[in-house]
């Protein structure tokens, strides 16, 4: 239905366009999200003041110092079509040379970071949720009211009372930043000359002074207050985690109706303004502490306003037993017309019932969201490096195949492989924790987290950063990742050469080591690439991924330390690091070739099956769930023929069905073969085309073209 | 229970068990053959010829071989075991060249999937077992098993047998037949099908049979069996640019469906040509009759026309 906000949206919409553009003109390619984030302009741009000789800042004071000045000196962003104020331009925590302070030294622990192809997390940020309802209760004059009254309590030292000015200072500058933009809210209304407009930024002017100390009181005081927030946290490490946006907004929505002062159109125009911000994690419907569905008039309002924006959205449905059918079939037919890759969908049951395999119960399971790429968290509650920490399986399959190979290929064999492999992938797993038990020790006084401290609880009433000590739970991710790829390696190996006798070990090793070079090479490639692979429920690759899995989950659930509070989570996800990762690799059994990515997340390599049939693929990523509340995500590229309008309940029944086998995330990608293909050509004829990488949406022209190809032969592969 | 009566209870299902069918393809989720997501089996063999078939390797009941040169990377493996200094693989395709057997033989050496064999023979029992892993899928979806082909009819022992089986499971049953059979083994197959989809290609039987083989009589009078023994009916025809791509064609066939109680959906089907390509692989390049492809806004305005005159039409 057309509104009379609809102008101002396909001016945002275009004026977005404009600034991705911009933005790949100023700064090159980047496969990674779009988070909202415009380019800085050209004069006096802002540079780091480092604290250490490499260049770098490290510790609160570093942070604190750096932040401060950024959030003072920050261009101001007003747009007189927005209900909101404010854009961030700065990604401070990678402008540094260095992530870690050199005086902590890992070096004991880089020859396994090294062997096993660990992404190690070690000084990496954020990657848990804030609890934004914290935020909009007390506001930054709150916010402040509360670090004030714990330095009181609490600083007894000079560390603890630094912890607390830090974050003092970090609000206040926060506030100098809305100062600023109010002072340009203020020039715009006097150069305005459309009257509809003026009063838009008469609106906005009024909410943002409402809201630069006191708690918001409206729905669009609310969306404003959040919008700074993630602003300054984005800007600060990149934090984007998001919350139950439809429950955060609800109170505020029906205290303005039953005020009479908002009505439904003007809802969705803001939320379009908000969506557009940034594509932050955001989750609806799904269950309360009891199970009953939160689902709202709201909810809806989203998933319209989301339409109306269309942009790269990160937007997840929590699917459960009692979610509103009637909500769930609107949010798929949207995915259907619009071929945006959003929403996504999140699966309640596995997630809760594995999270409470980890000993909690089942009211706080039903409150772990999907705020993340591929993660949940407890908003306020967690530390969690969520997405930061992976281990390539496929090089501790490497190393051990190698292991296997100097013993000689007569004594070679896939049960002796698996031995082995489990041995390195004990020490691998080891190592990766590790990694994660440095960050927590260290972590405080590298980058502590000063924004994500904020809306916790805990850090600022212990007097404790979130990464030692602040946080109330500490539930670490660790990720494998390629597991098809080793999966199929061991299938191919068992058929071809054990069950066949197609190939001997001997010959495999000399193609192997050529990376299938000349035809007789990748004669043999295809027949390895051609076998039994995982993705078909029940094949040699199936077995295979359920066992190595089932091995992972447990190595992982073993770091655990109750004493430390420390529970290990795995999952399977690769994020946009299946390049990265395939880059370390040299070929595999698989019929994979040297430096070709790895397989993503949970997905089976692309031809998995001569049908390629999405149910079973689903069937076998259910089956393959590390089973303890984190995800192993999905991810579905579908044709064109899905996208029509009487599929959309055979949808419904492939996402529910996923769900009931044990599932926890689906990602979707309905493209149009042609149009990505002439993309991939020449993207700047298709700026507006959004794709899933992987959890994240990215703009398509965005992306390196190494990446494009990857996205590309995914979805005609499949 | 005498003594033969219970030898003969176990060895019956061992008995029923072995009937096979001879098949090219099994699709899983696949969401145009009927409701929900559901797993359709083709079967080989048919007794038309239809002129625009994308589906030729389902002509002959017997096992071909396909040669994709796309896949194939000269890498001359199938080479030493022909018989001929001027093997190329591409013969293994021509009829009389080689016996199929010596072919199969030959297309084992290919690893690349340049040569394959085209047909394989399935147990019902192996059958419904790759059925029955999308169960969960079918049961969400109200979606289950479609047989389709070539001409399913040609094997009715076989889409009985795992009809029954797949009845047993409550699992939904359908088939896609062009239902040029005898009305005996049409009324037995009915027993155990929900659905049936059939095409009318064209309304005048001379023209039928110019264009698929056969007439169109024996299809009309099972259409009207299967309306009386109460099963459902989606019928459909596809539209070919020079054959039946006209109002008045395509009205008689509309009238007549319109009569039908069991009638599900009636439909128009457009004509594509992305069967060509198989015809090579298969060395069947001078089967392929050329048509053009029908344009969106004829198609469009045949649809409009059609669902004036049939009130169960369904637009694609």
């Amino acid at each position: 239905m057309k509104t009379k906000y609809d102008d101002r949206i396909a001016v945002l919409r275009k004026k977005k366009q404009n600034q991705t553009e911009d933005k790949i003109q100023i700064e090159g390619l980047l496969d990674e999200d779009d988070y909202g984030r415009i380019a800085p302009p050209k004069e006096g741009a802002w540079e780091i003041i480092p604290n250490h000789e490499d260049g770098s800042f490290y510790g609160v004071q570093g942070w604190t110092d750096n932040f401060c000045d950024l959030m003072e000196k920050h261009p101001t962003y007003v747009d007189p079509n927005d209900a909101f104020a404010g854009r961030w331009m700065y990604f401070m925590s990678k402008m540094r040379p260095n992530l870690f302070k050199p005086e902590f030294s890992y070096d004991h622990l880089k020859p396994e970071i090294e062997k096993y192809n660990i992404i190690d997390g070690i000084g990496f940020d954020a990657h848990f949720a804030p609890d934004y309802e914290l935020g909009l209760k007390l506001g930054w004059g709150g916010i402040l009211e509360k670090i004030r009254k714990y330095r009181d309590v609490n600083a007894k030292d000079e560390e603890t009372k630094l912890f607390y000015d830090s974050h003092e200072r970090a609000v206040l500058s926060i506030q100098i930043w809305i100062k600023n933009t109010i002072k340009e809210i203020k020039r715009k209304i006097d150069s305005e000359i459309d009257a509809e407009l003026k009063t838009n930024l008469v609106e906005m002017l009024t909410v943002n002074e409402n809201i630069l100390n006191d708690a918001p009181q409206s729905f669009r005081e609310a969306c404003q207050w959040i919008i700074w927030y993630h602003l300054a946290s984005r800007t600060y490490n990149r934090d984007g985690a998001g919350g139950q946006l439809d429950t955060l907004l609800y109170p505020f929505y029906l205290k303005d109706k039953e005020a009479g002062i908002i009505d439904d159109e003007a809802v969705v125009y803001q939320l379009a303004c908000f969506l557009i911000n940034d594509p932050i994690y955001w989750q609806m419907g799904g269950p309360d502490g009891k199970g009953g569905d939160m689902t709202n008039h709201l909810s809806y309002l989203i998933l319209e306003a989301g339409d109306k924006v269309n942009t790269s959205l990160n937007l997840t449905i929590r699917v459960h037993d009692q979610l509103d059918q009637k909500f769930l079939k609107k949010s798929v037919e949207l995915l259907i017309k619009n071929k945006n890759a959003w929403p996504r969908y999140s699966g309640d049951k596995a997630l809760v019932e594995g999270f409470m395999r980890n000993g909690y119960n089942e009211e706080l399971a039903r409150k772990r969201i999907a705020v993340g790429c591929n993660w949940m968290s407890l908003p306020g509650l967690e530390y969690t490096m969520n997405d930061l920490v992976k281990i390539n399986t496929g090089r501790v399959f490497q190393v051990a195949y190698n292991e296997v190979i100097d013993g000689g290929f007569k004594e070679a064999s896939t049960d002796k492989l698996y031995a082995i492999f489990q041995k390195h992938l004990v020490i691998g797993v080891k190592a990766t924790a590790d990694c994660i038990r440095f960050q927590l020790e260290q972590q405080r006084y590298n980058e502590p987290e000063l924004l994500l401290n904020l809306l916790s609880y805990g850090p600022l009433e212990k007097g404790l950063d979130a990464s030692a000590g602040g946080a109330a739970y500490y539930n670490l991710a660790i990720d494998g990742a390629g597991l098809a790829t080793i999966a199929d390696s061991f299938a191919a190996l068992q058929q071809r050469i054990e069950e066949e006798g197609k190939i001997t070990w001997e010959e495999l090793d000399y193609h192997l080591k050529g990376n299938w070079e000349g035809t007789d090479g990748e004669r043999i490639r295809q027949l390895m690439n051609r076998s039994d692979r995982y993705g078909q429920v029940d094949s040699r690759g199936d077995i295979w991924a359920k066992k190595i899995s089932e091995e992972f989950s447990q190595l992982v659930k073993n770091e655990s330390d109750e004493e430390k509070g420390h529970c290990f989570i795995p999952g399977w996800f690769s994020w946009a690091n299946t390049v990265g990762l395939g880059k370390a690799l040299e070929a595999t059994p698989n019929g994979r070739f040297a430096k070709a990515p790895i397989s993503h997340g949970a997905n089976p390599h692309p031809g998995f099956s001569k049908d390629g049939a999405a149910t079973s693929m689903a069937k076998s990523i259910a089956q393959i769930q590390p089973g303890y509340g984190n995800t192993a995500p999905m991810q579905l590229e579908l044709d064109l023929s899905m996208a029509k309008g009487d599929q959309v309940d055979n949808f419904i029944a492939l996402i529910k069905t996923h769900f009931k086998l044990g599932g926890t995330l689906i990602n979707v990608n309905i493209v149009d073969q042609k149009k990505i293909l002439e993309a991939h050509r020449d993207p700047s004829k298709y700026p507006d085309l959004v794709v899933r990488i992987t959890g994240f949406t990215a703009y398509f022209a965005m992306l390196t073209p190494e990446f494009r190809q990857l996205v590309v032969d995914r979805i005609l592969e499949n | 229970m005498c003594y033969f009566s219970r030898i003969w209870s176990v060895l019956y299902p061992i008995f029923v068990n072995r009937i096979m069918g001879r098949i090219t393809q099994i699709q899983s989720m696949s969401l145009h053959d009927g409701p929900g997501i559901r797993t359709t089996v083709f079967t080989k063999g048919c007794n038309m010829r239809c002129a625009w078939c994308h589906n030729p390797e389902t002509w002959s009941s017997k096992l071909q071989i396909q040669f994709l040169k796309n896949k194939c990377i000269d890498c001359k493996a199938c080479y030493p075991s022909a018989t001929t200094s001027d093997f190329t693989p591409s013969l293994l395709v021509r009829p009389n060249q080689y016996s199929i057997s010596e072919s199969i033989t030959i297309a084992e050496s290919c690893y690349t999937g340049a040569l394959e064999v085209v047909g394989k023979d399935v147990y019902v029992d192996e059958l419904l077992k790759t059925i029955e892993k999308d169960r969960e899928f079918f049961d969400e979806s109200g979606g289950g098993i479609t047989i389709s082909g070539g001409e399913p009819l040609l094997q009715a022992e076989f889409v009985i047998e795992v009809f029954k089986k797949c009845k047993q499971k409550g699992i939904h049953t359908a088939i896609e037949s062009n239902l040029h059979s005898n009305s005996e083994i049409v009324k037995k197959v009915a027993e155990y099908t929900d659905l049936f989809m059939v095409d009318i290609k064209l309304w005048d039987s001379e023209k039928h049979k110019k264009w698929t083989g056969l007439g169109n009589e024996l299809v009309l009078e099972n259409i009207k069996l299967l309306n009386v023994l109460g099963k459902k009916l989606m019928i459909r025809t596809p539209v070919v640019p020079g054959v039946n791509d006209n109002v008045e064609e395509l009205s008689s066939i509309a009238k007549f469906v319109n009569e039908l109680d069991c009638l599900e959906t009636y439909e128009l089907l457009p004509y594509h040509s992305l069967g060509n390509g198989k015809y090579i692989a298969l060395g069947m390049e001078n089967e392929i009759t050329k048509f053009d492809q029908i344009s969106k806004s004829h198609f469009d305005y045949l649809q409009d026309e059609m669902a004036l005159l049939c009130k169960k039409f369904k637009k694609n």
